[in-house]
């Protein structure tokens, strides 16, 4: 897929690595145009992850600001730029949350920012033309998918920030039963995605 | 690679995708990812589906100021590092030149018209370099720390090592321990399955004068070979000496093993004679020297007739 569009003027019709390519050159536009796409989808992993808005708020704006000044090292070859940039929120807000030393229960739900599964379903219909409601839909289905203590290992990992031996810890599991868990329901949810014809590609 | 080191393996490569591997885990799969292709391919796998998960969680609207602070600290940086005098300054005309300026108009605003835009790229080449600048500077703070990180998860390698070392060593000698207690167990059911069979038959040794306070009981099984005998009272063994048993009849005296005393005195021998043992009409255990030879020239310490 060819996915660097320079001649097209309007920024909104740029994917997002021509976006990026744009960004490298200096231009802030295009940065705020993939801020208008991702800003929501990281202001609310970081709210999912440190359960405070205004660290939450100071996440986006790291974020964000690290792609424009570290946009060189973003390498289109690689890979795509969303996971480039939740790479970098989510390594923010485990920063944050070793910083603080305190983490929150996350496999439990916080009264203001639920979990994947508390969400209500209607909220598809208002993105449902999408892509990104679309990518919502398939992981939150192959989450649904997933047996609970292998979706609460991965819920603690990935947003609770936790190692294998905390998770092991807060569950009162052994560390070897973690450790299988979260593989299984990563690959659970590949097998899952890849039934539902996404691929790498589309990722 | 036995089956749990693969699954361990792949375990920790799928623990790596959402980055719940503790530093010295990392160390380690770090390693293996470079040796194995395969888990490459897998881990890229892992790592897509970990890219999706943050689509899971609801979006939220950030709050306006948090595109407009994040905005004017991109201005800010922009013009921190513009240059504090305009690229191209018209030059100030000679008075020896007043009086032909507008031949030279042309001229000049052609080189206006090219240093422009030239001025503009050169500015923008200089905020990124800037930019590079400031991003190289804070990668090698930030590799410095990474290096003093790799340092101290190389330091808690080599002390886990050392650790795993000695676990291991001592893994062996229990496993020798074990060892010894199941040939013993096997050696003393043994005995106790002989020495309880039917048609067992029971001869005493004695000993050859009061002032040995030991005896023994010989079970054999008439006309076989083997046969176990159990001690009782045997006195500890001075260095360089053993306690020797004896099959004898009127031809020959032949040694059949050397006896091992316990702390509490007790021993025991299983025995092959070259014959049946009802062959022989007698039996001793001598003290002799480790070094003795087939005959008895040691001090009879218990005797027995068979």
């Amino acid at each position: 897929m060819t996915r660097v569009h320079e001649r097209v003027s309007d920024p909104s019709l740029l994917d997002d690595e021509a976006l990026m390519a744009q960004v490298i050159a200096g231009n802030s536009h295009a940065l705020e145009q993939l801020y208008d796409r991702y800003a929501r989808v990281v202001y609310g992993l970081s709210l999912r992850m440190l359960a405070n808005a205004d660290l939450a708020e100071e996440i986006v704006q790291e974020s964000f600001w690290r792609v424009w000044r570290r946009s060189a090292t973003f390498r289109a070859d690689q890979g795509h730029f969303a996971p480039w940039l939740f790479g970098i929120a989510h390594n923010l807000c485990i920063d944050e949350l070793r910083r603080r030393r305190s983490r929150p229960p996350a496999a439990t739900v916080h009264p203001d920012y639920p979990v994947i599964m508390n969400v209500a379903d209607a909220e598809q219909d208002v993105d449902a033309l999408t892509w990104q409601a679309e990518q919502r839909r398939l992981i939150r289905n192959a989450l649904q998918n997933l047996p609970d203590d292998q979706r609460e290992a991965i819920e603690l990992a990935y947003f609770g920030g936790l190692s294998q031996r905390e998770i092991a810890r807060q569950l009162n599991n052994p560390i070897g039963t973690v450790k299988t868990r979260i593989r299984l329901g990563l690959q659970k949810i590949r097998q899952f995605l890849h039934d539902q014809g996404v691929g790498q590609e589309d990722q | 690679m036995n089956h749990v080191d693969d699954q361990h393996s792949r375990n920790q490569v799928a623990a790596y995708a959402p980055g719940t591997l503790e530093a010295e885990e990392m160390l380690f799969v770090t390693e293996h990812l470079a040796q194995v292709a395969e888990s490459q391919v897998e881990l890229q796998a892992f790592q897509d589906v970990v890219a999706l998960l943050p689509y899971a969680v609801p979006p939220v609207e950030p709050p306006l100021r948090t595109r407009q602070q994040l905005l004017a600290r991109i201005a800010a940086s922009q013009s921190s590092t513009e240059p504090s005098t305009p690229t191209a300054q018209p030059a100030s005309p000679a008075p020896r030149q007043q009086g032909g300026w507008r031949s030279f108009l042309p001229a000049f605003v052609m080189a206006l018209l090219l240093l422009l835009p030239l001025g503009v790229l050169i500015r923008s080449q200089q905020v990124r370099l800037a930019e590079l600048t400031q991003v190289n500077t804070e990668l090698q703070s930030e590799l410095v720390q990474a290096r003093a990180d790799l340092t101290q998860v190389q330091q808690a390698l080599v002390a886990m090592n050392a650790e795993q070392r000695a676990i291991e060593t001592q893994l062996q000698e229990t496993l020798q321990e074990v060892n010894t207690l199941m040939q013993l167990f096997s050696e003393e059911r043994f005995v106790l399955t002989f020495i309880t069979a039917p048609g067992v038959a029971t001869r005493e040794l004695t000993a050859v004068d009061t002032t040995i306070n030991a005896d023994g009981a010989m079970y054999m099984r008439p006309g076989q070979r083997e046969a176990v005998v159990l001690f009782r009272g045997l006195q500890p063994l001075a260095p360089g000496m053993v306690y020797r048993f004896w099959l004898a009849n009127e031809q020959d005296e032949i040694a059949v093993g050397t006896v091992t005393v316990e702390s509490d005195g007790l021993a025991r021998l299983t025995i092959t004679a070259p014959d049946a043992v009802n062959v022989f009409s007698q039996v001793m255990l001598t003290l002799e020297p480790a070094t003795g030879g087939n005959d008895p020239g040691g001090r009879v310490i218990l005797e027995g007739s068979l």
